[in-house]
């Protein structure tokens, strides 16, 4: 008699368990913003939009605009020496050389090429920003086999419309050209030699400074005795920039201007220093894990973004395997390379009218996986003679969940009593929770959930 | 990892005499990843992309030479993307990746969002897919759909509409021969009107049932692929979108659809199940069922697979927060001593082609495939040499950090699982995953009595392994 009545009970259980099982698949409320990635910092939510594939090509260099709202990519083709080995004497021609240089724009976040050629000895070798302006310089070189020379150039880009045009005057150089902007204002100087003469071989050669502004124009053009051991500086203000000799044994390091004649005229001048970085609301962290499988073992990296304060919801995964990772400098967008491919994923900070709806869906989730958990669990004790779990084993619940997602965040804590029959007051007794903004969804033996806000 | 292996690809390269410059230290090339069976050497090539777009079906040709995705446009604006989720995002489209040149091609695109991919089925021994296109388009009181099959030529990358086909109002069942080039389409073209119809031998054993009905506790079931009852045409479709013959009849039996042994006939197929007898009927062109005995096609016994698929999950955890994600890895059934290769650390759906010379999967929202090379008797020499002397050489770095760190450590090497400690004495600290660590049961180096000939740790290679000593030699050794 008893028997039969326990049983009873228990089918009555599974049907009320299917019924509310049924209803939380469809439960349709929890909220559009809660599917797409998101991390909470003290101050605000933001929620990680949909990458945008880039290239698959590889990337040789890539700079953010600094005020982050252009990506710059140079990218090549993949040399295609690994398919060479495979496939031997068959090579995919389809798959060499090349370059091209991609744009990201932040606002559309869409990708444009803006420049690409087909000759694969191509390299993009630097990419400058212009402060406080939509351009930016980049040096590249090309070499020709037989006779080997190298040749250098400097293109100037503008990213709002994709235009570019070659630096007049320097577009057949033989040495590299660095650029260096100022670190304030849309300015910028180059720095190049000139090929040493055919009558002075020995001499000490030219360095020439060029100064130049925005949209590829030349400000100013000047040259100097070339000295090694110099570099260029900012002033403070970033309007000026000086040649910075370093100290050598003969003489102390000292900053100069170059005179009208060429000669450095040494000046007294407060230098630009970085400022102290104030602590970012969110920094990258990627996080090496190893994949083993019998003899054979791979780091890879899973890419995280964290809020540097713990909140409820401190950290997002951006993906499960990533390289070469960078914040943009406003801090709303992150580039990663995954799996070979350069992608960008923007970040979108809520309003206050979103962040409420975040919430609400957070917790409306926190209570609804905490359900199905503590559901799992009472199906599981059904079916080993009454006894939920020891601590340490709910994953042992799993085959009685839909998706593993909603076991990721249940905190079981196993009563002390495992026995469900045994237990005095089902419906008092805690069995786990769940954290949920700024509160927690909290599953009982009886297989009921409440949310109890923090205190 | 990526740039060591470059090394060895880049000896592998010299000794194979191929010219081409090294990849050096550019960043985005993908790890070179390799499987040793016991009978050959297969190598991972880079990724091709497929398209990142919202992947629906993913299917392989039967002979492997053609994967056709089907995907929808993905969410474009923020707005869309904080929308709730429609079912459906965006329009559809049908990719064709080839294996033999390793290129995507977009054969098809729907004109507007209503539209997208239902269903793919592959033809054998042809290069032409059928792909059921549904629209769902909005009305007042609802949704209402329509259908129509396209036929794709992977070849060619041409697209038509099957003739008679173009607009069905319910989803049509497209069923291939295992081994001729046809496949059964069948399909109701008017609302459904279920009925019970008895055509079993008795004329009670077998009824037809409305869809969600409970199948009636009888003695026959149906066999091979079940359909649901109500359709009425039965067409034979070629490939290249041909229609070889048409039967339009009374809606279908409760039957199974079974293909003859040499795969150019169907028939309806049910078995008593108690008995086990088969009984089979063919559908004649007048509508009629007449009782046939025919032998019916059984799949071959599936060959050993020579290279497979695990999928492998992982836990990312960081402070409060743990995502569930997957390793995938190609591995040789049989354990040699590298017999696994891993595609990505992050995938999803991996599936490998039906001629295991390819892979897709999709990774962080894109989808992939890897292209699976097997290397000649001579490469796989080469390559062999290769990964020797790499080994060799890393085990020896490996050897000379423990004895750098030991110096720094009074005289003690790292305990068993202390190989983290090396990290600072390593330039590339990704060798010490290969690194097997044997540290000696005295750690102090000093006590060694004879460290020329006292093991440290070894790194497996081809048909040995490279073994460093506590003096800091290393050397190859075979195995017996």
């Amino acid at each position: 008699m008893k028997n039969g009545l326990i049983s009873h009970g228990r089918r009555a259980w599974n049907w009320r368990i299917c019924a509310i099982i049924a209803a939380c698949l469809f439960v349709g409320g929890v909220g559009a913003a809660s599917r797409l990635p998101w991390v909470l910092t003290p101050k605000h939510a933001y929620v990680v939009l949909p990458a945008t594939t880039i290239t698959e090509d590889d990337v040789q260099a890539v700079q953010w605009s600094p005020d982050g709202a252009y990506l710059l990519l140079a990218a090549a083709k993949p040399d295609a020496q690994i398919e060479d080995i495979a496939v031997g004497v068959n090579p995919t021609p389809a798959r060499r050389g090349g370059a091209s240089l991609l744009v990201w724009d932040r606002r559309t976040r869409h990708v444009r090429k803006v420049w690409s050629t087909d000759d694969p000895s191509v390299r993009v070798r630097q990419i400058s920003w212009l402060h406080g302006s939509t351009c930016a310089y980049i040096v590249l070189n090309s070499t020709t086999e037989d006779p080997y020379r190298e040749v250098f150039g400097l293109l100037a880009l503008d990213a709002t419309d994709g235009k570019f045009s070659w630096l007049p005057g320097m577009e057949q150089l033989t040495e590299a050209p660095s650029v260096v902007p100022s670190p304030l204002k849309p300015v910028a100087v180059t720095v190049f030699l000139n090929p040493p003469s055919a009558t002075d071989p020995a001499g000490s050669g030219v360095a020439n400074y060029w100064t130049l502004g925005p949209g590829g124009q030349v400000v100013r053009r000047q040259r100097t005795e070339l000295d090694w051991t110099s570099r260029v500086e900012w002033d403070s203000e970033g309007s000026n920039w000086y040649v910075h000799v370093l100290k050598t044994k003969s003489k102390p390091a000292f900053t100069a201007g170059i005179a009208e004649n060429g000669s450095l005229s040494p000046i007294t001048v407060a230098l630009y220093a970085e400022p102290t970085v104030p602590n970012p609301e969110l920094l990258l962290h990627e996080k090496a894990l190893v994949a083993t499988q019998r003899k054979v073992k791979r780091t890879f990296h899973n890419l995280w973004l964290s809020s540097p304060e713990v909140t409820f919801h401190p950290d997002v995964l951006l993906t499960g395997d990533s390289r070469e990772s960078q914040l943009s400098p406003s801090g709303d967008a992150v580039y990663y390379v995954e799996g070979g491919i350069a992608k960008v994923r923007p970040l979108l900070r809520l309003t206050d009218d979103q962040k409420r709806d975040l919430f609400a869906a957070a917790k409306k989730e926190a209570i609804n996986n905490a359900k199905q958990c503590a559901l799992g669990l009472l199906m599981y004790s059904g079916d080993a003679d009454d006894l939920l779990p020891p601590g340490g084993s709910f994953g042992d619940v799993d085959p009685y969940i839909k998706s593993d997602d909603v076991m990721a965040d249940f905190m079981y804590t196993p009563p002390s009593e495992l026995n469900l029959t045994k237990i005095g007051n089902p419906a008092t007794t805690p069995i786990g929770y769940i954290n949920g903004p700024d509160g927690q969804a909290m599953a009982y033996a009886d297989g009921h959930v409440v949310w109890i806000p923090n205190p | 990892m990526g740039r060591k292996l470059n090394q060895v690809a880049a000896r592998g390269l010299t000794l194979l005499a191929l010219t081409g410059c090294l990849v050096g230290s550019s960043q985005a090339v993908p790890s070179f990843e390799w499987v040793q069976t016991p009978k050959h050497m297969y190598m991972l090539l880079p990724p091709t992309l497929i398209t990142d777009g919202v992947v629906r079906t993913v299917q392989w040709s039967p002979n492997g030479a053609y994967l056709l995705v089907t995907a929808s446009a993905s969410a474009t604006t923020v707005e869309q993307l904080l929308q709730p989720r429609l079912p459906w995002t965006g329009a559809g489209m049908v990719l064709v990746y080839e294996h033999a040149g390793q290129h995507v091609r977009k054969v098809w695109q729907a004109n507007d969002p209503s539209q997208f991919v239902a269903n793919v089925t592959w033809l054998s021994k042809s290069n032409t897919a059928y792909v059921t296109v549904q629209q769902h388009t909005p009305t007042n009181s609802g949704f209402t759909d329509a259908y129509g099959v396209l036929a794709i030529d992977a070849a060619s990358g041409r697209f038509a509409w099957v003739p008679g086909m173009e607009h069905l109002p319910q989803a049509p069942t497209i069923l291939p021969s295992p081994t001729q080039a046809l496949a059964l389409a069948l399909f109701d073209d008017s609302p459904p009107a279920p009925e019970i119809i008895s055509v079993g031998p008795t004329g009670t054993d077998v009824a037809a049932v409305a869809v969600g009905q409970v199948i009636p506790d009888n003695l026959l079931r149906p066999m091979g692929a079940w359909i649901f009852p109500g359709a009425d045409n039965f067409w034979l479709l070629g490939s290249g979108g041909r229609v070889n013959h048409r039967i339009h009849t009374g809606p279908a039996p409760l039957a199974g659809i079974e293909w003859g042994a040499d795969g150019s006939k169907w028939y309806f197929a049910t078995q008593n199940r108690k008995t086990k007898g088969e009984f089979i009927q063919q559908l004649e062109d007048d509508g009629r069922l007449t009782t046939v005995t025919a032998p019916l096609y059984e799949d071959p016994p599936a060959p050993n697979p020579e290279l497979l698929i695990q999928t492998k999950p992982m836990t990312a955890k960081q402070r409060k927060v743990k995502r569930g994600f997957n390793n995938v890895w190609l591995s040789s059934p049989e354990e040699t001593w590298h017999s696994d290769a891993l595609v990505t650390p992050n995938g999803l759906l991996a599936e490998l082609s039906p001629s295991e010379r390819a892979v897709f999967y999709i990774e962080g929202g894109v989808a992939k495939v890897r292209a699976i090379e097997m290397l000649t008797e001579e490469q796989k020499q080469n390559m062999d040499k290769a990964l020797r002397a790499e080994a060799l050489s890393d085990v020896k770095q490996a050897g000379l950090a423990l004895l750098m760190y030991s110096n720094d450590m009074d005289d003690m090497f790292p305990g068993a699982g202390g190989l983290d400690a090396l990290y600072p004495y390593l330039k590339d600290a990704s060798l010490l995953d290969e690194f097997n660590y044997t540290p000696p049961t005295d750690l102090t180096t000093t006590h060694i009595e004879n460290p020329a000939s006292t093991q440290i740790g070894y790194i497996d290679g081809p048909g040995g392994r490279a073994v460093v000593y506590s003096d800091g030699h290393a050397k190859w050794i075979r195995n017996p």
